[in-house]
Order: structure tokens, then sequence, then C-alpha cells
């Protein structure tokens, strides 16, 4: 099994449209996907997949659950399974800061995510975990288990700025078996990013990051409109985005 | 405020930075295996040093009792030939149509002692590693015990006289060997068995007054009995782990019959044991000859390992037997070092108590004196100075020669757990110690490195 991360700077770079859609074409390619939704501070996969179960990553996380209770399998097609894990707001009320200090609850959280992953390594081919954004603890705990991460970002000022960053201080501190990716979601931005000029700034500056820092870059059409929908299984899907995605899981197959 | 921003997203790296290299030895130490198998990689990563230490202490813990304590290695005897013989001799010559053993080739008839002293010597050679035909020995066993567990030991049906007390306890000593001979191929003799036998006995002649064993009608009790009942039952209780039989509590029955033993066969001033006692005028008569010691002997370093007490130990009266019965040449006499009867009978019991006690020294001097001077024609005789050879005799020929090996293996048997050179050795309690400091040690090092998650 591997394990795929997707993380990025900031909000609303497309993170969770593109780790669904990945999970979709897989699972169309008769995969066998676990989708979890470990962004614990705006979880959205219920945007995708509307459920009443009332068992949530945290539930696992503080361990009122077992693993196997809170996997929800999701039928798309007649041949297509996704399995998913949702994520509640619970958590996050519960840990709303990060502390000055590191607590023994930060390493019973990442063993908990570890034992998870080991749990399920037989049962798929792929985990995908979506992130909460910037430099949060359970983001680094996606980020440390995972064989590949995306990084998605827009070609904004402070996207930019902040990538710089995740690199110099984050991801140059993960295990080098780790495969980075850098996806550039070419959205345009209003007001002052909406500027041209600014604009090819910075998808030059990101693109030169991801050409010194990454093991591969890629850039997607602005999917920002196309969220909240599986475009493998729609029925007249964008053939332009599936496409770029398809190029994509090339890399991590 | 922009300045604030920029501190407080420093700050936020900072702590992110500081998590991830945590999280790193975490998931290091997560990945490296689950439970004992993470525990000890971890150990092994993190304390190499600390692992080696404990590895080698542990292997020498091992290693030094194995090497430096181990007991006698059990090695086939270069007595093989005198067994071969003597075992011919006994097939051919003493032993009738049906296979019983019988006395001699003028009185062939067998009798219950015999069949008993041909299982026991059967048994222990079966069990010392000499080369012989096993199915041959475990059916001569089995016809045996068969015939007298038939009569269950106490009377034999041609007898005119109720088996004697000593024979009846050798019989069930008999059992208890042959048991481990027979095990393999048949279960002729079931631990009910033993255990209904001695039931039966210790109710035929346990005295219910006082714990002795006395011959029934009897105004006389014997030593001899005392010691028989002491060694069988102590035997029982190490070889089997019970202790207790059907309101038989055998370690205060046993310390009940020392008890009797002190009190009536032994003068503690005199140092003299004596093996009669007469309970009409309540006297104690005739001196103990050397069979009656050599049985006390084993009786009581059997007794001791169970935590009896008598108010001599079993080496004082192995060396009183050397001092008083054995002469220069390590011939055991029956009365005194000095009188002339020299039996066969003697050498063999002592041989075996000697071997049972780990004094091979005197063990073997008294075996050497017996291939020497009591082998004769493919047999051995009863006396020195005389030719006879007897079935019995020769019997005792293969006892003396099979207690070397037999002891070893007997010994490695008993279930209690007693003291040895090995568990109690100085350099055992030491390396036991080292280790136990250093299990602390790495114990609360870990603790300390699970308060730092």
């Amino acid at each position: 099994m591997k394990t795929v991360c997707v993380h990025s700077y900031k909000g609303g770079t497309g993170k969770t449209t593109f780790l669904l859609n990945i999970a979709g074409i897989l699972a169309k390619q008769e995969k066998k996907i676990l989708a979890i939704d470990y962004d614990l501070r705006a979880p959205s996969f219920q945007s995708y997949f509307k459920t009443t179960k009332q068992s949530f990553l945290s539930h696992y996380l503080l361990e009122e659950k077992d693993v196997n209770d809170i996997i929800f399998p999701c039928k798309i097609d007649e041949r297509a399974n996704l399995d998913l894990i949702f994520s509640s707001m619970e958590f996050l009320k519960q840990h709303s800061k990060q502390r000055d200090k590191l607590s023994r609850d930060d390493a019973k959280y990442l063993a908990k995510m570890y034992n998870l992953q080991k749990n399920v390594e037989k049962k798929y081919d792929f985990m995908l975990i979506d992130t909460i954004p910037g430099f949060f603890y359970r983001s680094i705990d996606s980020m440390m288990i995972s064989d590949i991460i995306f990084l998605i970002s827009t070609p904004s000022t402070s996207n930019v700025l902040g990538i710089d960053e995740l690199c110099n201080n984050i991801y140059t501190m993960l295990q080098k078996e780790t495969k980075m990716i850098l996806i550039i979601n070419k959205i345009e931005e209003e007001g002052v990013e909406a500027d041209k000029e600014i604009f090819e700034e910075n998808l030059a500056k990101l693109r030169k990051i991801g050409k010194d820092k990454f093991s591969a870059v890629v850039e997607v059409p602005y999917f920002n409109i196309l969220s909240e929908r599986i475009h493998a299984f729609e029925e007249q899907p964008q053939e332009e985005f599936l496409k770029s995605l398809q190029d994509i899981i090339k890399l991590i197959e | 405020m922009k300045k604030q921003e920029q501190d407080d997203s420093l700050t936020e790296i900072k702590k992110a930075r500081e998590y991830l290299e945590e999280s790193q030895k975490n998931l290091a130490r997560l990945k490296s295996g689950k439970g004992v198998r993470r525990k000890l990689r971890f150990l092994l990563k993190e304390n190499t040093l600390l692992v080696i230490l404990l590895s080698i202490l542990l292997i020498l813990s091992i290693v030094i009792p194995v090497v430096f304590l181990r007991p006698d290695q059990i090695i086939v005897d270069p007595m093989q030939e005198h067994v071969d013989t003597t075992i011919n001799l006994i097939f051919t010559n003493f032993t009738d149509n049906s296979g019983f053993p019988i006395i001699n080739e003028t009185l062939q008839t067998t009798s219950s002692e015999l069949m008993i002293l041909s299982s026991l010597a059967y048994a222990l050679i079966a069990q010392a590693g000499f080369e012989h035909n096993q199915e041959d020995f475990q059916t001569k066993i089995s016809q045996i015990i068969n015939t007298l567990e038939n009569d269950t030991f106490v009377t034999y049906e041609n007898r005119s006289e109720p088996l004697p007390i000593f024979y009846q306890f050798l019989g069930l000593y008999t059992l208890l060997q042959s048991k481990y001979v027979l095990e393999a191929t048949s279960d002729i003799i079931s631990s009910a068995m033993i255990q209904n036998v001695l039931l039966k006995t210790l109710e035929s002649y346990l005295s219910n007054e006082a714990s002795l064993i006395i011959p029934p009608n009897s105004n006389s009790s014997y030593l001899i009995d005392q010691v028989m009942a002491i060694w069988v039952l102590s035997t029982y209780t190490l070889l089997t782990g019970n202790d207790w039989l059907s309101g038989y509590y055998f370690e205060s029955l046993i310390q009940g019959l020392l008890d009797v033993v002190s009190e009536f066969f032994f003068n503690s001033t005199t140092n003299i044991l004596y093996q009669e006692y007469n309970h009409s005028v309540n006297e104690s008569r005739t001196l103990a000859e050397v069979e009656n010691l050599i049985f006390f002997t084993v009786a009581l370093s059997k007794a001791e390992r169970l935590y009896t007490y008598f108010e001599k130990s079993s080496y004082n009266i192995h060396q009183q037997i050397i001092n008083e019965f054995v002469d220069d040449k390590w011939f055991v006499h029956a009365s005194n070092a000095s009188d002339e009867e020299v039996y066969v009978k003697n050498q063999a019991y002592f041989i075996l108590v000697s071997y049972l006690m780990n004094l091979g020294n005197v063990g073997i001097e008294v075996q050497n004196k017996i291939t020497e001077s009591f082998s004769m024609n493919n047999g051995f005789i009863e006396k020195i100075g005389e030719e006879d050879i007897t079935c019995e005799s020769c019997l005792y020929g293969l006892v003396a020669l099979a207690s070397k090996n037999w002891s070893v293996i007997e010994n490695q048997r008993e279930n209690v757990n007693i003291p040895t050179a090995a568990s109690v050795s100085p350099i055992s309690i030491y390396i036991t110690v080292i280790m136990m400091l250093l299990v602390i040690k790495v114990w609360r090092k870990k603790i300390v490195i699970r308060r730092n998650w």
C-alpha cells in the first residue's frame, strides 16, 4: 500500500477536490482506496459524500472507537468502491491550539495514525490523506507516514512565500525516500493577485521552487469551479482536468 | 502588527520543526516493530553497549553452570561385557520355562523377593544406557510386575507367610523404577497402580497409634522397615511431586518415622543404632548391621531434600558405614570391618546408595572391588571366600554395575526444587544480581524516554 498525503500552505488551493478526484480515478481502475479526511480545521468530505454516520477520525484518535468502526464504504458505480474516513470539528474543539511544549498526546496521535496505516496496509492499494494546511502537528504526522506528498499551491504571493518556508523548514527534514510533488493549481485570483504580471511572476517562482526542491512539478488547469464533484464519474467529465490527473497518477503508481 | 504576525509565524515554524524532529524519533521507534520486538530493537539501537553487556551476562549465566557445574555425563560404562555375560547367565541358567527367575539350578522355584529383585535390576540396567535387548527386559519386567501386582505384593500365592516388609517397600521402589522403563511402550504400570500398592502397604503396616511401621501382631518393630518406608515415601514424593495420598501426608509421615527412629532405634549419647525395638519391654535390641545403615543413609538423604529433620545427616551415617564396616580394601562387611561376612548384596546396595548421594568417589572404589573379586564364571558370587553363584547374586552384580549411570538419571528426575550446586553457586548469585540491576536501569531509562514523549 502506498500512502499519499495532500498538503498545502494555505486553504482554498483545491486540495480536497484534487485528492478525491485522484481517489475516484484510482477507484475506477479497480484499485482499493482509503481516503482520510485529516483536515481537522475544515473537514469537507461531507460536502462530497452525504453521510449521517457519526463516527469520525477523532473518535479513533481519542481511542473511543476502533479503526474498523470509522471506515465507511462508498459505492461510486458498479465496479468502483471508495472507503472513506470522515472528520468532524470535535477534535479541534479539544485541541484548538498547538501547545508550547510537546505533550505525550502528540506522540500518541502520530502512533495512532501509524497504527491505522499498519492496520489497513494489506487491505488497500492506496491510502490518501487530506491534511490541515500549514505548519500543524497533525499535518506533520500525515507527512511523516507518507510515501508521497503532494503540495498544492496556487500562484498567489502568500502561497509562494509559504511554500518556500515549508520547503526550507519541513520538507527538507523529511526522509529522503519520501517523494515530493508540487502541484500548481493555476487559479487566477481577484484583486492584486489578478494582476497578470504578478501572476506570471509567482508562477515562475513556483516553477523554480518545484524544480529545485521537488521530485516533480505538475501544473493543472484551474479547477476551483470543479470542486465538490468527482469528475471521473461525471457524465460529461472535464477531460483536460482528468487528463492532468491521470498524468499525476502515473507519477505515484 | 506585521512584525507581530511575522514573529508568530516564526514561532509556529520553530515549533513545527521541533515537533518534526521529535516525531522522527518516535516514528523510528514505532517502525522498529511492535511489542517486545519493538522494545528490543529500540534497546539495541539506543543502548547498544548495555545490550551487549546483558547478552554476555546472559550467555555466561547459562554457560558457566553448564560447563563448570554440570552433573557427571552419562557415558556407556566399560562394564558392558560384565553386563552381557551376567544377563546371559541369568537368562540361560536362572530362568524357568515361563520366563520367571529361579533361585538356583537345583531349587527351580521362584519367589516374590527374587521377582522384585530381578525387575529392579532389569529396570536399573535398562535405564543405565547399556546396550541390551530392550524388548526382552520390558517383557520380563511386565510379566513379573503383573504377577506381583495380582497379589498386591503383600502376599504371594504360594507363600505361607506375608512378604517381608523390606521387600514390600523394595517392591514399591521397583514399581517406580519399572514405570520409567515400561512407560514408552506399555501402560502396565499406572500411577493409580503404584498408589494402590502404596496405600495397601501403609494400611497393612503403619501403626494407627504412631508413625511406626510394624509387622501385624508383632511386639517388635525393625529399623530396616522404618528406613525402607522413609526411602520409598521420599522417593515417591520427589519423583511424582505428590506429597499427599488419601489422607496420608507424606512429609509429616516421613518426619514421624524419623522421630520413631530417633526414639526407638538410636542412642544419640553413644551414637549407636539398633535394628529391633521390643515394645512390650520397651527395649532396643541388636546393633544395626550394615544393611540397616545403608538403607538408612539413602532414606535420610532423600528425606533431607524434603526439609525433614534428624539428629544426624545422611553423610554422617555414610561416613559411619565407611569407618565401621568398610575395610582398607573397600570391602563392605556385614557386622563390622573385621568379620568374614562380605556379601555381594551389601556391596551392591552400598554402591547404589553412594552414587545416589553423589559420592561417586566411594561408589567407584567399591564397584572396582565387585568386578575384581565377585565376578566369576560369567556371573557374580554371593560371598567372598565361596563360589556359589545364584540368580540373586547375579542380580546384585547387575545392580552394582548399573548404579553409576542410573543414579544420575534418578537424581535429575526429582521434581522438588532442591537447592543444587548450580542454583546456589556464588557465580549464579552474582550474575543474577547484576542482571537484575541492569534490568532496573534499562527499565528506568525506558520510563524517562516515555515521559519525553
